[in-house]
């Protein structure tokens, strides 16, 4: 990517015809003199060099940053999987120990992974992170006495947070893009009452719904990334990703999404990618005041630096391409994967007709215990309806025409007592099931209907551009 | 607050002070393409306001169009009740404003053969937009800021199944207060910036941002304010045109800006300052006190702290028996007329029977009554006779279908919804994905 090089004042000599020319033919349009159009702003001098205060704020900042986006940085590397395993391998070992000897945690930190960014084993680590980062800043500032570097540390900063954060982002966009991070609520879900549902689990089945809306939403991150990756559209890339990382933080401190410490510091990240273009965004966009264009001289001066920037920048990108492409492969495979994931034997949406136990009727009014609608989505999973209209959720193993549950717990008050059953199966007909064995030392016989699981009214009612009755339910 | 530019005597002649217009500033002349796509706008945008917005003056208009143009069999009412957007009338509308406008830019271009350009009329029109905008996003922008557009949803046991798309959007947007607070202040932020020339752009570029968001979400998610919100989109869209040289060259092309507004109308006498002064201060007060208090009044209506309560606390009742002529009706899990449970919510009660299905009944609280739809397609309407022998339970007596009917019913525990009690939490050990 070829940088023209300019000197500091460019905006005045190196300007091409007509570039200020006000927008034609829309905007009035006055000849103005290149003169006037730098006239308000002053001419620029050189930066004074920075206060002990900016140094160590800006060190602890480079510190902090290069280990919090460590992993995304090294995932960049092909084949270096090892060594962000090592990495967090590291971190899984220390930030119990600091949750036992430093903060004095009554219970010992959980480090496995389970999707949750808010784990109180981030909040550790994100302490630990700027421990360390102000333990570096200060032995630094200590050591170091050299000045002048400010540019070539700041810059190098910038092209390390560019890179990283583009790449998460057009992970998370492609992920939206694939319908990977929000499938389509499944039969299960379907089958919920939304009282019973978390508000993370509204927010999925909400984007989950629409491909459309999710394929937006991971459309605009994913440009966000790209622009990133460029250094002249940085400053639209990091408008945009303050945006979606703005919406993002609503969502997560909306829906208890637990990214919430992600999001804010992609929040952060963003705004520090556009703090060197505050002064010109507010002028530019707020007060209507004249800009000069920022300074993009790239700070390692030279001939072949130039040449090797060049060569290293087009490499970069090039390799970028080829990233989005293993990403998206990624993705599309795992969804492949999804799609072609076994069905149950007894997959659907069954309603109780006949629940007996130890030979005995249960009536419909008689036990709000008794079940009412089994719902068999994933081969690992079977959910069960009661009378009351709590649900009971089991771990499901399936046997020769055998099927084994075991509590996972529930809503309400009986979702805790679930107990465990081993049931034998049969179907007299693809419409009829009959399952039969013990449940909690009791002979249980429960005849089930299928119902027709595709009829719900958020799978049937589909678009509408003409619209004469609005169904809002 | 004008920049020193506006100062330095580079407006041409000085007008007379009588003209009060600010004069057409000068510049390249605009290509006929471009002259013929502003009249088509400035025709869409102007002549339906010279008609009169209300549906009224188009309604003939819209039915003779629907029957004989279009060969409607059913008759087009554009005064419907239905709360639909895009209704067919609505499309048809569409089609009368963009043909009249079409006629009119015709012929406008066959009289106007000396214009060279409409900078005067653009400023104008720009104006137009940005006040019609801001007050369309702020009038959004405060009713999301009190949570007034989307209430808390009160149907907690509804299944995600028996939703439509905009039901899952309501409930999706009614759940969370701060979600509300964020979109509301991105729109009231968009509109307050749209009220001021030099903030204009910022302005136009958040209202691209938040209505393109809800432009998407209307189409994904089958809510009838499509064609309102594309309109709104596209004006936003037109405030932002002019600026989008200067936008890629400040956020892209990296080159030097210049103002917007270098060419400022001269200052005029001092009782055009003080009167232009004085009109917009009276706007933007008048349109900021009578959104303020439509959104006052919609507070009183459904008011927050109600609402809440109510769909938090105890507002849903079970129903312990039914009992029909005399003989109680056991629960039956597809019985469509027994009834399981009442909720009562801020826009009126719902009564969900046995097969899950809910639909709306009408409480009066100062009679104390029900008015419950009876019949096959529940055309009439019967009214039962609440009244409570205890806090927690309600008695409803009354003859439904010519039945006589005694339905007793218990108020559930408000805390039995996990979602209702969740609530926010900083750290989450593992996802909370039930």
């Amino acid at each position: 990517m070829a940088e023209p090089t300019r000197t500091p004042d460019a905006g005045q000599d190196g300007r091409q015809p007509g570039a200020v020319a006000p927008a034609a033919p829309v905007v009035p349009a006055v000849p103005v003199t290149p003169a006037a159009v730098a006239g308000p702003v002053p001419a620029p001098v050189a930066a004074p060099a920075w206060s002990a205060g900016r140094w160590l704020g800006f060190r602890f900042v480079f510190v902090y940053l290069l280990i919090y986006n460590l992993p995304v940085a090294v995932s960049w590397v092909p084949g270096a999987g090892w060594l962000i395993a090592r990495y967090q391998e590291v971190w899984a070992a220390a930030v119990p120990w600091v949750g036992r000897h430093v903060l004095d945690l009554a219970r010992p930190i959980a480090t496995a992974a389970n999707g949750s960014g808010d784990r109180t084993f981030d909040y550790v680590q994100v302490l630990c992170m700027a421990a360390l980062a102000a333990l570096a800043a200060l032995s630094w500032t200590a050591l170091d006495r050299r000045r002048g570097r400010e540019r070539t540390l700041a810059e190098g900063l910038r092209i390390y947070l560019r890179y990283t954060l583009a790449l998460v982002l057009l992970t998370r966009g492609v992920g939206m893009l694939t319908g990977v991070r929000f499938p389509f609520p499944g039969i299960d879900r379907l089958q919920e009452r939304l009282g019973d549902s978390s508000p993370l689990t509204l927010f999925s089945t909400f984007m989950g719904y629409s491909p459309l809306y999710a394929g937006f939403v991971g459309a605009s991150e994913a440009i966000s990334g790209l622009l990133l990756l460029f250094r002249r559209t940085t400053t639209l890339g990091a408008l945009l990703a303050l945006a979606m990382a703005s919406h993002a933080a609503a969502f997560a401190f909306s829906y208890d999404v637990p990214e919430k410490l992600l999001s804010l510091h992609l929040l952060a990240m963003a705004g520090w990618l556009l703090a060197p273009d505050a002064r010109r965004l507010v002028d530019g966009l707020l007060l209507d005041r004249p800009t000069r264009p920022p300074d993009l001289a790239p700070p390692f001066a030279g001939h072949w630096t130039r040449l090797g920037r060049l060569g290293l920048e087009t490499l970069l990108v090039v390799y970028a391409l080829v990233v989005i492409i293993a990403i998206t492969r990624h993705d599309l495979l795992r969804r492949l994967e999804r799609m072609r994931m076994p069905r149950p034997p007894i997959y659907g949406v069954w309603d109780v007709d006949e629940l007996s136990r130890n030979g005995r009727v249960v009536p419909w009014s008689g036990d709000l215990a008794r079940w009412r609608r089994l719902i068999a989505s994933s081969p690992g999973e079977v959910a069960v309806r009661l009378a009351s209209g709590a649900r009971q959720s089991f771990a499901a193993a399936y046997g020769q025409r055998l099927v084994t549950l075991s509590s996972r717990g529930g809503s309400g008050s009986a979702g805790e007592q679930a107990p465990s059953a081993s049931l034998a199966w049969s179907q007299p007909d693809p419409d009829h099931l009959v399952l039969q064995g013990t449940m909690s030392g009791e002979a249980l016989t429960v005849k089930l209907r299928r119902v027709d699981e595709s009829r719900v009214l958020l799978v049937t009612r589909g678009f509408h551009l003409i619209d004469d009755t609005p169904v809002n339910q | 607050m004008h920049p020193p530019l506006a100062d330095s005597g580079l407006h041409g002649p000085r007008w007379p002070a009588w003209l009060a217009a600010p004069p057409a500033p000068a510049g390249p002349a605009w290509s006929q393409a471009l002259l013929i796509a502003f009249r088509f706008v400035f025709s869409y945008l102007v002549l339906p306001e010279a008609f009169g917005l209300e549906g009224s003056v188009w309604q003939p208009m819209v039915a003779w169009v629907g029957r004989h143009v279009f060969q409607l069999s059913r008759p087009l009412d554009l005064l419907s009740e239905e709360g639909s957007g895009d209704d067919t009338s609505e499309f048809v509308l569409l089609f009368c404003k963009v043909a009249l406008a079409a006629a009119a830019t015709l012929v406008w271009t066959l009289l106007d053969r000396r214009s060279r350009d409409h900078r005067r009329l653009h400023a104008g029109l720009t104006l137009y937009v940005r006040y019609l905008l801001g007050s369309t996003l702020l009038t959004y922008g405060m009713f999301k800021l009190i949570k007034g557009q989307f209430i808390y949803p009160m149907l907690l046991e509804q299944t995600y199944g028996d939703m439509s798309p905009m039901g899952l959007l309501w409930k999706f947007m009614g759940f969370s207060t701060p979600y509300n607070l964020f979109a509301g202040a991105v729109e009231a932020g968009a509109a307050v910036l749209l009220f001021f020339r030099r903030t204009a752009t910022l302005g136009a570029l958040l209202a691209v941002a938040a209505m393109t968001n809800v432009v998407m979400i209307n189409f994904s998610y089958d809510v009838p304010v499509k064609l309102w919100a594309l309109k709104l989109l596209l004006m936003a869209a037109f405030l932002l045109a002019p600026d989008l040289r200067r936008l890629a060259d400040l956020l892209v092309l990296q080159r030097p800006t210049s103002p917007k507004n270098v060419a400022l109308p001269p200052r005029g006498p001092r009782w055009r300052r003080v009167g232009s002064l004085a009109l917009k201060t009276v706007v933007i007060g008048y349109l900021m006190i009578s959104t303020t208090k439509m959104c006052l009044e919609r507070w009183r209506q459904s008011d927050r702290v109600r609402t809440r309560y109510e769909a938090r606390q105890s507002s849903v009742y079970e129903v312990d028996d039914y009992v029909r002529n005399g003989r109680p009706v056991p629960p039956s899990p597809h019985d469509s007329s027994r009834w399981q449970s009442l909720s009562f919510g801020p826009k009126g009660a719902v009564v969900t029977a046995m097969d899950d299905r809910s639909y709306p009944v009408d409480y009066d609280a100062a009679r104390q009554t029900l008015a419950v739809p009876s019949g096959d397609r529940r055309t009439s309407r019967a009214v039962l006779t609440c009244s409570r022998p205890d806090a927690d339970h309600l008695v409803l007596t009354g003859t439904l279908a010519n039945e006589s009917l005694i339905v007793t019913l218990h108020s559930c525990d408000p805390k039995r919804y996990f979602l209702a009690s969740r609530g926010f939490h900083w750290i989450d050990e593992a996802p909370e994905d039930r």
